[in-house]
């Protein structure tokens, strides 16, 4: 059984705001905090594109650089600001297992990856 | 850049939403993406080091890209019906082809709405999932990446 784990650093409102700004993503959940509360939100949370660029980052940790993959990856929580993600992938010969948590503890994502 | 976006109000599955090509740096950052996520150095960051490595321009991660720099968010929901307030990304299933992306690359990228189905929760709420395609090519046809992005509505 293989391992691959990769933590990001803390991920505040300015990562948040970066990562709209970078994906061209117009949600204001993302970096307007009272559009948040209007939406049920505690706060701003992070683009689901944070998880997704950690399993790009983590495929190609573990299966080499500009290889390809496959994936299937359910969302099970907000990214919320104050928090690092760890996502961790786990090779099982057969499957390979893929979690994204959140310094919380809190369960972000959770899926499978092939390559 | 160009935009070839369907304006039926009522899409039926297997329609093609919208179609976009666009120079991956006219609309994105790179070098953002990478160091939101807390990269600091390296072929996705400096375009320094992506020379060292013998490219002729960063990387771009296709992480980056998403439904809605091909689909307009307001386009997006406006056609499928959806309270964009109440509307959650709620997960995703793709293949990412093998290769090197550049952020000078030219990409082709095509929104088809795929799947919806109604739910009802253990709490007896609505609950409405949609599931659109996302296909991303080069100009001469190599692929870059396919993901079905599922969303969840929940009726208020």
């Amino acid at each position: 059984m293989t391992t691959h784990r990769y933590v990001t650093p803390i991920l505040d409102a300015l990562a948040f705001a970066r990562m709209s700004i970078a994906t061209d993503d117009p949600n204001p959940i993302h970096v307007d905090h009272q559009a948040a509360v209007r939406a049920g939100l505690p706060s701003v949370i992070g683009s689901g594109l944070f998880v997704m660029g950690l399993l790009d980052k983590a495929a190609r940790s573990a299966a080499g650089d500009h290889a390809g993959y496959t994936f299937d990856i359910q969302m099970r929580g907000p990214v919320l600001p104050g928090r690092a993600l760890e996502i961790s992938i786990v090779d099982e010969q057969d499957r390979v297992a893929v979690q994204v948590n959140d310094s919380a503890g809190g369960v972000v994502a959770k899926g499978r990856l092939h390559y | 850049m160009s935009a070839d976006v369907k304006t039926s109000a009522k899409p039926q599955i297997g329609d093609v939403l919208a179609r976009r090509t666009f120079r991956i740096s006219d609309v994105l950052g790179a070098s953002g993406f990478a160091r939101a996520l807390g990269a600091t150095e390296g072929p996705y960051v400096n375009l320094s080091d992506a020379l060292d490595h013998g490219f002729t321009a960063r990387l771009a991660s296709p992480a980056m890209l998403a439904f809605f720099q091909t689909c307009a968010m307001d386009e997006f929901v406006h056609q499928l019906g959806l309270s964009p307030d109440h509307t959650a990304f709620a997960g995703a299933t793709g293949q990412v082809a093998p290769g090197a992306l550049l952020e000078t690359a030219v990409v082709v990228g095509e929104c088809r709405y795929v799947g919806e189905e109604s739910k009802v929760s253990s709490s007896g709420a609505a609950r409405r999932l949609v599931v659109i395609e996302t296909t991303y090519r080069h100009q001469d046809g190599r692929p870059i990446s396919t993901v079905k992005f599922t969303f969840i509505e929940a009726t208020p």
